[in-house]
């Protein structure tokens, strides 16, 4: 589980290109949207493609994604849960 | 024209409960934490629920008898009235509304007052059984007939109503139609509807009580809309506190009564007059559209510029008509080309999804059915208002609806849009008009704009190509449709930031040709260019 949560900071910092944050710097409860962390829309598009692409998993709708984009942890949740 | 606004220790949280004795404490606390007074109304319940309340610091007001949800607001409102407030927020007991939307319809009396705020409970429609859907379309479809304004939600029972106005209306419902005839009479009245996005909480399906009774209260429904439709035909003046939006009204009702005794050339023949004074006596209309009509004739003076505006909104009149006869008429057709059909029909066949970008041109509604024929899921990321209706009509003509993807959800429901294109589907979304979120300024008509950009960066992480659908009116039945532009984002290697701004500049010039061609069939009706 830690390995995974390490895994998505490692993969927000890189592939959503966040200047001046490390992965160190992200907290597991930290919000991701607006708050936190402050992604917006364009970048829930990212992720929700990211998701995808390492994980083989497809994020149906908003219920969803607002639920596994809430945190590291719930991310990390999410998709242990549906692996 | 003034805007007044309201304070907020005005306003009173008005909970009515009937028999929802284990959420009720729920809600009346977080109710509490908006920061609001809050008063909650007993209907008669049965389950001694206001005993879960009995330490909290609200207002209550116990009816003897159960009267209905309706009954109990007006109980609600007389006591606000009679303590000083000016507004009350109604939140249902069961726990579907989050109270966090309270202060969301609080901020909207701030922009005017008075005001019915809705709160949208912006559902996802897979989520939400079908029956409730169509319940929700058809409310939304008969008060629009009834009023003219187009709502996302009239059944929602989360909304801010002006205490003073609501008590003056003579409202003769008291159960779940209390909540329609309110709204109906109360736009009558002359008050503006506003509509918020709010967050729900749906319990699933056997945790939740709902008193609502399928039949009984349908019925109840619908001979309150029968009654309210003859109401609004009957060429008597309704009861108005405030002076506004008259023209408007009467206008849908009038060319209603229009198209239904003439069809559309009668409609078509008192657009003229009726257009000529209402351009002629509004400011607003004239200082939308001119600026874009200055930048498109520069050498038009005064006289011609004013000229083009009346042509413009005319012919915007007319494409309202056309849509209006269609929704009556299931065996209207309208004759049109597109020209680009197979080409679209290939790119949907490579099965990376396609972003479809169309402007307020044309007749953009309408023409969408022509989507409908492509073997291709079509979803609309759209401001749901709007666009409900419109769908609406399709419904009517049963024809399969496009599903629509609220922009004003969470992320915009971008994340929605994302997954339909990975499935190959077709998202399509207005370009010409910034909402929120990320915009790049580029040169339109030889001036700075800021155009979104949110299209291209969807298109372009999906791997989907991009393209621009317009159509443009021909002739009194008849359109054409075109793909204006076609590309691909992202596959350049450039610089995010500059192939977005590549993209809207794409899409600038393509709105260029369209309006070089058809300068008076784009309805932004928005000063564009005003920073």
């Amino acid at each position: 589980m830690d390995t995974l949560k390490k895994e998505l900071k490692e993969m927000l910092v890189r592939d959503l290109k966040l200047q001046d944050v490390s992965p160190e710097d992200i907290g597991d409860d930290d919000p991701l949207f607006e708050e936190g962390l402050g992604l917006d829309s364009l970048d829930a598009v990212e992720l929700v493609v990211l998701i995808n692409k390492h994980y083989d998993i497809q994020i149906k709708d908003m219920e969803e994604g607002q639920v596994a984009f809430a945190s590291v942890n719930a991310l990390a949740d999410f998709i242990i849960k549906r692996r | 024209m003034e805007v007044t606004a309201l304070s907020y220790s005005k306003i009173l949280v008005v909970i009515p409960v009937y028999n929802h004795g284990d959420s009720l404490r729920g809600v009346a606390e977080k109710a509490l934490q908006t920061g609001f007074e809050v008063l909650v109304v007993d209907d008669g319940s049965t389950d001694n629920g206001m005993l879960t309340i009995s330490d909290i610091e609200c207002l209550t007001h116990s009816l003897p008898v159960n009267r209905g949800k309706g009954a109990a607001i007006l109980a609600g409102a007389k006591i606000a009235s009679a303590k000083g407030y000016d507004a009350i927020i109604t939140v249902d007991a069961d726990g579907q509304h989050d109270p966090a939307g309270i202060p969301l319809l609080a901020e909207e009396t701030q922009n005017q007052w008075p005001v019915i705020v809705l709160g949208d409970r912006c559902m996802d429609e897979e989520n939400v059984p079908r029956s409730s859907l169509f319940g929700r379309s058809f409310s939304n479809f008969w008060v629009r007939l009834e009023t003219g304004w187009s709502l996302p939600d009239t059944q929602s029972g989360m909304r801010l109503y002006p205490v003073r106005e609501l008590l003056l209306l003579s409202i003769h419902t008291s159960h779940y139609d209390f909540e329609i005839e309110s709204l109906v009479r109360g736009a009558w009245a002359g008050i503006p509807i506003r509509s918020v996005s709010i967050p729900v909480h749906y319990p699933p399906s056997d945790e939740r009580i709902s008193h609502f009774d399928k039949f009984r209260d349908n019925v109840r429904l619908t001979l309150l809309h029968t009654q309210l439709v003859a109401r609004s035909l009957f060429p008597w003046p309704h009861k108005k506190f405030v002076l506004k939006k008259k023209l408007e009204w009467l206008g849908h009702l009038f060319f209603y009564a229009m198209l239904r005794i003439g069809g559309q050339s009668l409609a078509y023949l008192f657009l003229y007059p009726v257009i000529f004074v209402y351009v002629l006596g509004s400011r607003k209309i004239h200082r939308n559209a001119s600026p874009y009509f200055r930048k498109r004739f520069p050498d038009h003076g005064w006289l011609r510029l004013h000229l083009d505006v009346f042509k413009n909104v005319l012919s915007f009149g007319k494409v309202l008509v056309d849509r209006g006869w269609m929704g009556f008429n299931p065996a209207m057709e309208l004759s049109g080309t597109f020209e680009d059909s197979e080409k679209l029909r290939k790119i949907i066949q490579a099965k990376k999804g396609v972003v479809v970008l169309l402007a307020h041109a044309g007749n953009w509604q309408t023409s969408l059915v022509r989507l409908q024929a492509l073997d291709v899921d079509v979803h609309a990321l759209m401001e749901f208002d709007v666009e409900r209706v419109s769908k609406h009509f399709f419904e009517l003509r049963g024809e399969t609806p496009f599903h629509i993807i609220d922009v004003h959800c969470f992320m915009g429901g971008m994340i929605e849009a994302t997954t339909a294109l990975q499935k190959g589907g077709l998202v399509m979304m207005m370009a010409d008009r910034m909402h929120k979120g990320r915009a790049e300024e580029v040169d339109f008509l030889g001036h700075k704009v800021r155009f979104p950009v949110a299209a291209y960066h969807l298109a372009a992480t999906a791997g989907s190509p991009v393209v621009i659908l317009l159509s443009a009116k021909t002739g009194q039945q008849s359109y054409t449709m075109a793909l204006w532009d076609i590309f691909y984002p992202g596959q350049s290697g450039k610089d995010k930031k500059e192939e977005l701004n590549n993209c809207a500049r794409r899409f600038s010039a393509a709105l260029e040709r369209y309006v070089e061609q058809y300068p008076y069939q784009w309805y932004n009706f928005f000063d564009i260019w005003k920073q």
